[in-house]
């Protein structure tokens, strides 16, 4: 077992610190508590997203409410899952 | 470096980032020791609040050193953020607010809308209370030391709740006479918002920050 085996979406260190913030809340995030927390640019943090997205890692939803329109994103089974594993890998490596 | 030290380094980065998103501290260590130390003092100076005489003048005295605290926290709010080149109203701030301000809301109205005979201890309790219940809504986020804290001003709001009622709201003891009233009052809010505030934020200073 090597690092070379560890899922290369989430190994990436910016998709690694979104799926980390996700995960850590029920709530959904929105992009610019995510930009925020992350300190990304918004063409960069969007990038990411949507190859997390593609994956199917994440879904998002637009809001449209009274003032500026809102995204929300949250993980999925999917994501949620892949994250437990990649985590499950990095503790196996530890380990030996 | 070593895949091991690699595989350790990517732990440690998901930790810390799912603590900043999950946990986030209300009341900061100098926050604490400033709101206790002002409460411990205040039933002391107070003789020199010369008008105050009545129960309705007595909560703007408290209601005043509330609001010099939140301006004392505010600042340093301001001051982290700007350290940290982040935004003031951030993702914790607002979960945390969005916790605690039902239960202080709840508390300051009463304290607005209380009528004139209504008595300050009775006001302490129930601003222990709220404070404590205020506080404990941040549990699912907060240090651990906070929800104790917010225990602490529960059971002290309904001690202090029971006495009083098993004191006949006072009247065996005398409290009915304003003056008194107000200085049992006053050494109840020292007592915990002034003590407890002043325990908690040398436990955040000395043991939690450093052990962090």
């Amino acid at each position: 077992m090597d690092l070379s085996k560890l899922d290369k979406l989430i190994h990436e260190k910016a998709r690694l610190g979104i799926m980390s913030l996700l995960v850590s809340r029920a709530e959904r995030w929105t992009f610019q508590d995510l930009k925020s927390e992350l300190k990304m640019s918004d063409g960069n943090l969007i990038t990411h997203l949507r190859t997390l997205a593609k994956a199917d890692f994440v879904v998002s939803e637009k809001m449209e409410g009274v003032g500026r329109s809102q995204t929300f994103y949250e993980l999925t089974e999917e994501g949620r899952s892949a994250f437990k594993s990649y985590i499950a890998e990095l503790e196996k490596i530890l380990r030996r | 470096m070593t895949e091991k030290e690699r595989a350790a380094q990517n732990l440690e980065t998901i930790r810390s980032m799912m603590e900043r998103a999950t946990v986030y501290r209300m009341i900061s260590g100098p926050t604490a020791l400033f709101a206790g130390l002002l409460a411990v003092v205040l039933p002391w100076i107070f003789p020199l609040f010369d008008g105050v005489k009545l129960s309705s003048d007595w909560k703007w005295v408290w209601f005043g050193v509330a609001g010099t605290i939140i301006i004392f926290n505010t600042v340093l709010v301001i001051i982290k953020a700007k350290r940290e080149r982040e935004s003031i109203f951030s993702p914790g701030l607002r979960m945390g607010l969005r916790a605690i301000l039902p239960a202080m809301v709840i508390g300051f109205v009463i304290g607005l809308l209380q009528p004139q005979n209504f008595h300050p201890v009775t006001l302490a309790w129930i601003w222990m209370l709220c404070y404590g219940v205020a506080l404990m809504a941040t549990g699912s986020f907060a240090p651990r030391s906070l929800g104790w804290l917010g225990c602490a001003f529960v059971v002290a709001g309904l001690y202090h709740f029971r006495l009083w009622t098993s004191y006949d709201c006072g009247i065996e003891q005398g409290w009915t006479d304003i003056g008194d009233g107000l200085r049992v009052a006053n050494m109840a809010m020292a007592k915990t918002f002034g003590i407890f505030h002043l325990i908690y934020g040398l436990y955040v200073t000395f043991i939690e920050n450093k052990r962090s």
